[in-house]
């Protein structure tokens, strides 16, 4: 339950010496980090780094491979998750995930928005509608699709699935949101539409934000992660880790010299 | 500037290789040729051995008519196909997610690939054998019960393939909104499968139409006969060879239609209603 060290830097996610292996696959060594409550942590790193697999331990989403190991601590809210009593299901609510490809899921524009709320078991169909309008609005796709809810989801234009899965996430009100390089595959204009989203979202939410795109990086947080070859190289505010960098391989990695890329 | 000449013999030894690499090919077209001369061969015996007996062996007394035999197969149908494929879809759900299934669903998953290839005998005889043991009297139901048994293992199969190519990322993201592994896979799984799932059903229909032995073994049916089981019985009369090319023909065509409809199923697309969804969104294409 809530561990407030400091009340006006409270830690929301934090992880303890985190290892996860794929196999034989040392994927995250020993990653220490803390994410504090109410701001955006950027996770940088060259692709293969341990970005997403990272952000898979905060809603142990790699339980669903069962030849993935995790070992060491998360905690969210100074509770640990990775224990064998804890309501996986009730943790994935409270910690939402955007993926990089959005994923549609068969039924309708409502169904969709609505599959996590029916998933928990919400069956009044007031109250459905009520908090689908409502996550629709937060994730700025309510004015585009409020005429077409009982269409089928596949045929929204490309560029508004990654909201409506923002949208299936908001519905349960999450605490966190988990963002997997989420505009890695939408055209420029797009990628900026959702930024804006995503602006909107932080002040309401800890964020945390995997990307390969250093510019919304740094426009998006406030904390500065660079993971290379599953380790943490460098934390620390966002300006400071892009202007004053204090280790050189990350200072490489932000020039583009491939001083560090996956061995 | 330097030209590359072949050897004398090069030519030759190309032309020895194109030959020997067209070699499978002219081997499949033959294989292709041959296996479509047989199927044809086969219609053609049937059309005229059954063909002008057709009305006949439709109303006839003795042995039974067609279309009583029809009606029977049809009944057995919609009592077999709906329980094969209910315990074919919980079984590949167990399957094909071990959150699921657990160890019942590694368990299955080994036994699925050697139950598909149990013959059809050997399920009726087990069948037969159970009741016998149970003291239950052998009947229709023990048949049904064995036509069941002999099809779940071949449908849960299908079902599983069918479900293997549902991407990863389906799964994960039903997964991260909080949802249990049951409640994704009747919500998510089955509906992304659904065209396809109905395909099977039809070609389920048509393959449970022709099976005979299993019912013959383990039914002890008296009375009216499903009409594949009445062919197999009267075969060996060669006086009746007219009415069991009739009755064979008959039988061709209620599996073709099913066959027929399975592929329209899985073959069908909606059509796509994106560029009004666009236009009426103000999007650009």
């Amino acid at each position: 339950m809530p561990q407030s060290r400091n009340p006006l830097v409270e830690t929301k996610l934090e992880t303890d010496r985190l290892h996860v292996r794929y196999g034989q696959t040392h994927a995250l060594k020993g990653v220490n980090l803390s994410v504090v409550a109410g701001t955006t942590l950027a996770i940088i790193g060259a692709g293969a780094s341990g970005k997403t697999t990272l952000l898979r331990c905060f809603n142990r989403l790699h339980d669903l491979d069962p030849s993935v190991r995790v070992e060491g601590s998360v905690k969210l809210d100074g509770a640990e998750v990775l224990g064998p009593r804890v309501d996986v299901r009730s943790l994935r609510r409270r910690v939402g995930m955007i993926f990089t490809q959005p994923t549609v899921l068969p039924g309708s524009v409502f169904d969709n928005v609505a599959f996590g709320l029916r998933a928990k078991g919400v069956r009044s169909q007031a109250e459905l509608e009520e908090r689908c309008r409502a996550a629709l609005q937060r994730a700025m796709l309510w004015d585009r699709v409020s005429s077409m809810l009982r269409n089928p989801a596949p045929e929204l234009p490309r560029e508004l699935l990654q909201h409506l899965c923002v949208a299936r996430v908001l519905a349960l009100d999450p605490e966190v949101l988990l963002l997997d390089d989420p505009t890695a595959s939408l055209d420029p204009v797009s990628g900026l539409a959702l930024e804006e989203t995503i602006l909107a979202l932080r002040r309401d939410h800890t964020v945390v934000l995997a990307t390969n795109n250093l510019e919304q990086a740094a426009r998006l947080s406030d904390a500065t992660c660079y993971v290379a070859n599953g380790e943490v190289v460098e934390t620390g505010e966002t300006p400071h880790v892009f202007n004053r960098p204090t280790d050189t391989r990350t200072e490489d990695f932000l020039a583009g010299r491939s001083s560090n890329l996956p061995t | 500037m330097g030209v590359a000449l072949l050897p004398a013999n090069g030519g030759k030894a190309q032309e020895a290789a194109g030959f020997f690499g067209r070699l499978p090919i002219l081997g499949a077209c033959f294989a292709s040729v041959l296996a479509a001369l047989i199927a044809l061969g086969f219609a053609a015996a049937l059309i005229a051995v059954g063909w002008k007996y057709v009305p006949a062996a439709l109303t006839a007394s003795v042995p039974q008519g067609a279309a009583a035999a029809i009606w029977i197969s049809l009944v057995l149908v919609v009592l077999t196909m709906p329980a094969t494929l209910a315990i074919a879809v919980l079984a590949a759900a167990c399957a094909w997610d071990i959150n699921i299934g657990g160890t019942v669903g590694r368990t299955l998953r080994g036994w699925l690939v050697f139950s598909t290839s149990v013959p059809a005998v050997v399920v009726g005889a087990t069948v037969f054998l159970l009741c016998a043991m149970l003291g239950l009297r052998v009947g229709i139901w023990t048949a049904l019960a064995a036509v069941v048994a002999l099809n779940v293992p071949r449908t849960t199969a299908r079902i599983v393939r069918m479900l293997g190519y549902i991407p990863a990322q389906t799964i994960d993201a039903t997964a991260a909104a909080g949802a249990a592994p049951a409640f994704a896979f009747f919500a998510v799984a089955l509906r992304t499968i659904r065209r396809p799932l109905a395909a099977l059903a039809l070609a389920l229909c048509a393959q449970l139409l022709g099976q005979a032995a299993v019912i013959v073994l383990a039914g002890g049916l008296t009375g009216d006969q499903p009409l594949a089981v009445q062919i197999w019985k009267f075969a060996p009369d060669v006086r009746l060879a007219g009415f069991q090319g009739a009755q064979s023909l008959l039988l061709v065509a209620a599996c073709g239609f099913f066959v027929a409809a399975s592929g329209a199923v899985s073959s069908y697309r909606p059509r796509r209603r994106i560029s009004a969804a666009r236009a009426s969104l103000g999007v650009g294409t």
